[in-house]
């Protein structure tokens, strides 16, 4: 790999997960493949100088290259280049609460945010309700094929079994979806431009030199802020709800909607992808799997 | 894939020198590709040069059209004036024409409050064009029966065709499956056409449709307004032709979501009201399979360059949502008739 690019020369590159290590003999760097297009990185790259302007230092910053791009392009795959971080799992609690912090902040830092004329914005308004509502859909199908079944195999046995919560929790996600109070709350965020992660995951908190920052930034929209609490709830502990939220709250000049953070919440969105798995498969195989997202939905 | 692959034929049929810009009074810093049009980077700001593959005398009357609007409906494509004063530039055989980039963002149909805003906007856009001049080039009016009979024909024709085949293919197979049901289905809907007040609604409801009102097509700017791009499509013709095309671009990849389509009406409802005339119109226009029509006739007649598995995957994912389709065109029904 040819960098031409920056003062310093590469003294070393070793192949890991997602990319190369890059040894500049100074500085130790990770070059990681991304996969996105190149638009979403300008305005990722955007919105994260926009939140440094406003004071959040706590994020992941791309390293500029000669060319003045933060990405380079080798063998038609993008790469970014950062620090090399520490990841941190979200699972602990505590990490929970910090990134829980981490995020009002970024939050209130990106609020506000406009793109420059040339950089195409990302937006996530309305898409995820639009998946819950198509997967629901799905459910009823999975009804009327089943309801017209003498025998059942074993996933729609077990699909049976739940059917009742599944319609419960999901009717109840969808009413708030179609409420006037998500609309003018999506009006709102709309108004606000707010800015979301979308997605918190393996890679969305790090640690470098006992700092905490935001890393995975590659989802990073214009979106509902009650989605990014919702993932972050969802990937720790439901029990940690109430305290995220304070916690949220305590560093945030934004108020929650705790009806659609809940809607967000209950809504069972693994095991209605695997029923959607199966009515395009019909894998019985698929059993495992239902079982182990209904555990992760909290699905009796 | 495949799209890429046509805009950058097309693209390379630009001819980009310094003798085409200075037909206008800008300086052109730098041409970006983007699908099939180039973003011009000038000292008047970001700009689309656009090459028109249709005759002048319809390029002028959609310019003419889009003036007429925009005394009343701002939010419309505008074309820059070339140093004759013309909206385009005729250079080498092509014709092309500047158009303003508009800053914002493209609607989003998932989401309601663009959904609803865009519905409003389409209102707007054709009660701004009332009045607008009718000329025989792009116009569709009282046309829409004779189109049906023709599509009719053409699809038994590519019936009998596929029977036809000794060694047939999977997509001809498909399609023999599923021939009968559509061609009953476009039966119906001329059927209903007929029996409505389509003639008398052609002479006193005419109004630029846009004609192609996919997501990409309407610009969300910086201060929420909702501009109407890319009228290359654009004819004269009833309003609920252009609602039957956003409600079906809507609703196609989202499970054919009777809500999102009562979400369209009612936000075009709000500013011009439709009466139940008009909905038994929209209603015939939704009944004809418009998507199975035009993949059917790509194949047979070789209209497109896809290739045998790429007609194939598009045929079956109509197939796969007929009864979706057919669950929607039963509640819309129920819709109109309360």
């Amino acid at each position: 790999m040819d960098f031409k690019g920056g003062k310093d020369k590469i003294k070393k590159l070793d192949k890991v997960d997602d990319g190369y290590v890059i040894d500049l003999g100074s500085r130790r760097l990770y070059l990681k493949k991304v996969g996105i297009k190149e638009s979403e990185i300008l305005f990722i790259n955007e919105v994260i100088e926009y939140a440094k302007k406003n004071g959040f230092n706590n994020i992941v910053v791309f390293e500029s290259l000669s060319d003045g791009k933060p990405y380079i392009k080798f063998e038609n795959e993008l790469y970014v280049l950062t620090e090399i971080y520490s990841f941190v799992d979200v699972k602990k609690d505590i990490n929970a609460f910090c990134l829980a912090s981490l995020l009002a902040d970024f939050h209130t830092s990106t609020r506000g945010f406009t793109a420059k004329d040339e950089i195409k914005p990302s937006v996530t308004w309305g898409k995820r309700t639009g998946k819950y509502r198509n997967l629901y859909t799905i459910l009823d199908k999975f009804i009327d094929e089943v309801s017209q079944k003498s025998k059942h195999n074993e996933f729609e046995e077990k699909v049976i079994s739940i059917l009742g919560e599944l319609k419960t929790r999901g009717k109840s996600s969808m009413k708030v979806f179609r409420s006037v109070e998500y609309f003018n709350l999506l009006e709102l965020s709309m108004k606000k431009k707010e800015i979301v992660l979308y997605d918190i995951g393996k890679q969305t908190l790090t640690e470098l030199d006992g700092k905490y920052y935001i890393y995975d930034v590659f989802d990073l929209a214009y979106g509902l802020i009650e989605e990014d609490l919702a993932m972050l709830i969802q990937k720790t502990n439901k029990t940690n709800k109430e305290k995220i939220i304070e916690i949220y709250s305590k560093n945030s000049p934004r108020q929650i909607n705790i009806n659609v953070l809940d809607a967000y919440l209950n809504f069972p969105e693994n095991t209605l992808k695997v029923i959607c798995e199966y009515m395009r498969q019909k894998d019985n195989g698929l059993l495992a799997k239902l079982q182990r997202a209904s555990i992760k939905d909290g699905v009796r | 894939m495949e799209y890429k692959f046509r805009d950058k034929v097309y693209l390379s049929t630009y001819l980009l020198d310094t003798e085409l810009f200075d037909r206008y009074n800008f300086l052109v810093e730098d041409a970006v590709p983007i699908r099939s049009v180039f973003i011009l980077k000038t000292n008047e700001g970001l700009k689309i040069l656009k090459k028109v593959d249709y005759k002048l005398e319809e390029l002028e009357y959609i310019y003419e059209a889009l003036n007429h609007i925009r005394r009343t409906y701002p939010y419309v494509i505008n074309f820059k004036q070339s140093i004759e004063g013309k909206p385009y530039v005729e250079y080498q055989g092509g014709i092309y024409v500047v158009l303003d980039l508009i800053e914002g963002r493209e609607c989003i149909y998932e989401n309601p409050v663009d959904l609803i805003g865009a519905s409003k906007a389409l209102a707007k856009l054709h009660s701004a064009s009332e009045g607008i001049k009718v000329k025989d080039i792009r116009n569709n009016l009282y046309k829409m029966e004779g189109n049906i009979i023709k599509k009719i024909k053409e699809l038994n024709m590519c019936r009998d065709f596929a029977e036809l085949h000794l060694n047939k293919s999977d997509f001809d197979k498909l399609f023999l499956e599923y021939a009968d049901y559509y061609i009953d289905e476009a039966t119906q809907a001329l059927n209903k056409l007929q029996e409505s007040d389509y003639r008398r609604l052609c002479r006193e409801k005419y109004v630029l449709c846009h004609h192609d009102l996919a997501h990409h097509n309407i610009i969300v700017d910086n201060e929420d307004n909702y501009y109407f791009v890319d009228f290359d499509y654009a004819v004269v013709d009833l309003p609920y032709h252009d609602l039957c095309n956003l409600i079906t671009k809507a609703i196609k990849h989202n499970m054919w979501n009777i809500d999102m389509a009562d979400t369209i009406l009612q936000g075009y409802s709000l500013i011009n009201n439709l009466k139940k005339e008009e909905l038994d119109v929209l209603y015939a226009y939704l009944l004809f399979p418009q998507d199975f029509y035009d993949i059917i006739i790509s194949y047979y007649m070789k209209t497109r360059g896809w290739d045998e598995d790429e007609f194939f995957e598009k045929l079956k994912r109509k197939a796969e949502y007929k009864d979706d389709r057919e669950r929607f065109l039963r509640d819309f029904k129920e819709i109109i008739e309360v």
